[in-house]
């Protein structure tokens, strides 16, 4: 009997944020092993917080991920309101939420036109897409430009912006300002219709997964900063409670610690989440245009979480020129805070989903102890879930084309493996005995 | 002097990896605003846009070659290195791509120099290794070299 043992490594591949590493094992056709590891600062910027005083929360985990720092910030901001027994409403709630569509729009974008059309349309890269399809590229690079316009006007800076603090903001944008981004917005609430066009007509895998969608939920809004925490299972608790219902549990292979809902397993928090959890609450157009794409109010392919992502697009725009028209400068750029010991507890859904944030604070303010749950911490169970039924799917394909696949599987997730380094290595072991 | 944009690339949390922002601060000491200096974390689609802000584009970066610590390299767009290590192309699309991307978009219609700093610790946390230091004030020269060539 011979053995015969391949493995492949699939070096170099940049787009994901950070550092990933997949290892699939294959013996005589049966998936024995399948992992997916990852490695995340976070768990630093916690231990690193600890002593600060509350205020310089925002600012210092905003410098964890270049993509989503003001996920970072809100979630933060929330916390500490939330200790303080604060809330934030009218008009610097709605710039909140402005912000956010910024971020939405920029992370969105990217990830749509230089990290994920490469895949569908059988391109190793943006570069290499863009050789053949520059007028794509330039759409894309346009309408990201529209989002970080907002970033600019609201949160100050175009990257890790400063504008943030607990209770508001340092300076609120005057009307005029705002009132400077209408034109591009409009420009780009078309092209984000044209986008949703765009990748709605790629080639996706036939995968359907029975997925517990995780996301917040609001009454009257799609959710950015506020709500209660639902699932498609029936979960529908306080944001105070998510240690209740959720575990976070070290595993060997990676340093970023494993999320899962206690005695249920794997969830999915993200775009498709976010949609399926809360279709209703987007915009009339958003609504039509995803049903003339053919989407479902729910969507349980992984793959299309591309035009999901479109449709997040076209309802940012949308929101941020409804935000931006009914914008009445506030009295104040932020509200005091009251300031005591206690326990904040903040959730808002950055672009990859549910960023969860939770404080314990002296009377003076200091961090006691920080946790901060990132979204692609919560979702790599899920990652390998998906993994999984892609290889079950897949397993004929040569390797080079299996691990295309897998990558193209792992960037639905769009996952921010959070700027620790650049790497995702695919190693694909075939032993046939 | 030339009309340039220096662009200094990094994370001034990750050690070594600091350095391109480093220089980009003396620079601003020595030079004000005569010329355009940007900071960057490597995100593309930001860094085209600094591509477009003068026709002179000197882009400076911590490399890993193998190299020793503090070494400066100097690169043109025509002889980037397929892969410099992970101090630099932060994320995604990745430093040289973005280059690649530039030159195809035409936003580099004079090319770009990157002028590269041989580093060795990219752990999380602030401050640079003794030979990084010393190769920041080296690359400062060479990119005032730049400027007046």
């Amino acid at each position: 009997m011979t053995s015969d043992v391949r493995k492949i490594d699939v070096d170099y591949l940049a787009r994901v944020e950070g550092e990933g590493e997949m290892h699939v094992k294959v013996v005589d056709g049966v998936i024995e092993d399948v992992r997916f590891g990852i490695f995340e600062p976070p768990r630093f910027y916690e231990a690193f917080l600890e002593g600060r005083p509350y205020s310089d929360a925002p600012d210092i985990t905003a410098r964890i991920c270049g993509i989503c720092p003001v996920a970072y910030q809100m979630s933060s901001v929330h916390a500490m309101e939330y200790a303080f027994g604060a809330s934030v409403t009218g008009q610097l709630r709605e710039l909140r939420r402005l912000l956010y569509c910024g971020e939405w729009i920029e992370s969105h974008v990217l990830h749509m036109f230089l990290l994920h059309a490469p895949d569908f349309l059988g391109y190793e890269s943006a570069i290499h897409m863009a050789a053949d399809h520059k007028d794509v590229v330039e759409l894309g690079l346009r309408l990201k430009k529209a989002g970080n316009a907002i970033v600019t006007v609201v949160g100050g800076r175009e990257i890790h912006p400063v504008n943030v603090k607990t209770g508001g903001f340092y300076r609120a944008p005057t009307k005029k300002e705002l009132l400077t981004l209408v034109p591009e917005l409009e420009w780009a609430r078309d092209a984000a219709i044209d986008t949703v066009k765009l990748v709605s007509g790629f080639t996706f895998p036939d995968i359907e997964q029975d997925f517990e969608f995780v996301a917040l939920s609001h009454p009257h809004e799609y959710p950015f900063n506020d709500g209660r925490i639902v699932s498609s299972k029936g979960l529908d608790i306080a944001v105070s409670e998510f240690n209740d219902y959720f575990l976070e549990e070290h595993v060997e292979r990676s340093n970023a610690l494993h999320s899962r809902i206690r005695e249920r397993g794997a969830y999915h928090v993200g775009p498709l989440a976010r949609y399926a959890l809360n279709f209703e609450k987007l915009t009339p157009t958003a609504r039509d245009v995803a049903i003339e794409v053919g989407l479902g109010p729910v969507v349980r392919n992984p793959f299309k979480s591309i035009i999901v992502r479109g449709i997040e697009t076209l309802y940012a725009v949308e929101e941020a020129l409804r935000i931006i028209d009914q914008y009445e400068e506030p009295a104040a750029p932020a509200i005091e805070m009251n300031i005591h010991a206690g326990v904040g507890h903040g959730a808002s859904e950055a672009p990859r989903g549910m960023l969860y944030h939770r404080y314990e604070l002296d009377s003076n303010g200091r961090i006691l102890k920080a946790q901060i749950v990132p979204p692609t911490a919560q979702n790599q169970l899920t990652i390998e879930d998906d993994l999984r039924t892609v290889l079950e799917a897949s397993l004929h394909l040569p390797d080079d084309e299996l691990s295309w696949v897998l990558e193209q599987s792992i960037r639905n997730y769009d996952p921010c493996i959070s700027c620790a380094t650049h790497f995702l290595t695919v190693n694909i072991e075939r032993i046939n005995s | 002097m030339t009309e340039a944009v220096v662009i200094g690339v990094g994370n001034r949390w990750r050690r070594d990896d600091a350095a391109g922002f480093e220089v980009i601060d003396q620079l601003r000491v020595r030079l004000g605003d005569q010329i355009a200096l940007v900071e960057s974390d490597g995100e593309p689609t930001r860094l085209l846009d600094a591509f477009a802000l003068a026709p002179t584009v000197v882009m400076v970066d911590a490399v890993v070659t193998g190299a020793d610590p503090g070494t400066i390299h100097r690169f043109t767009d025509d002889d980037l290195p397929d892969r410099m290590g992970i101090g630099q192309s932060s994320h995604l699309v990745g430093l040289i791509g973005t280059i690649e991307l530039g030159k195809l978009l035409g936003k580099l219609p004079n090319g770009l120099v990157l002028i590269g700093i041989e580093a060795t610790d990219f752990d999380n946390g602030e401050g640079m290794t003794d030979a990084v230091i010393a190769g920041v004030a080296a690359a400062v020269g060479a990119v005032l070299a730049e400027l007046a060539s």
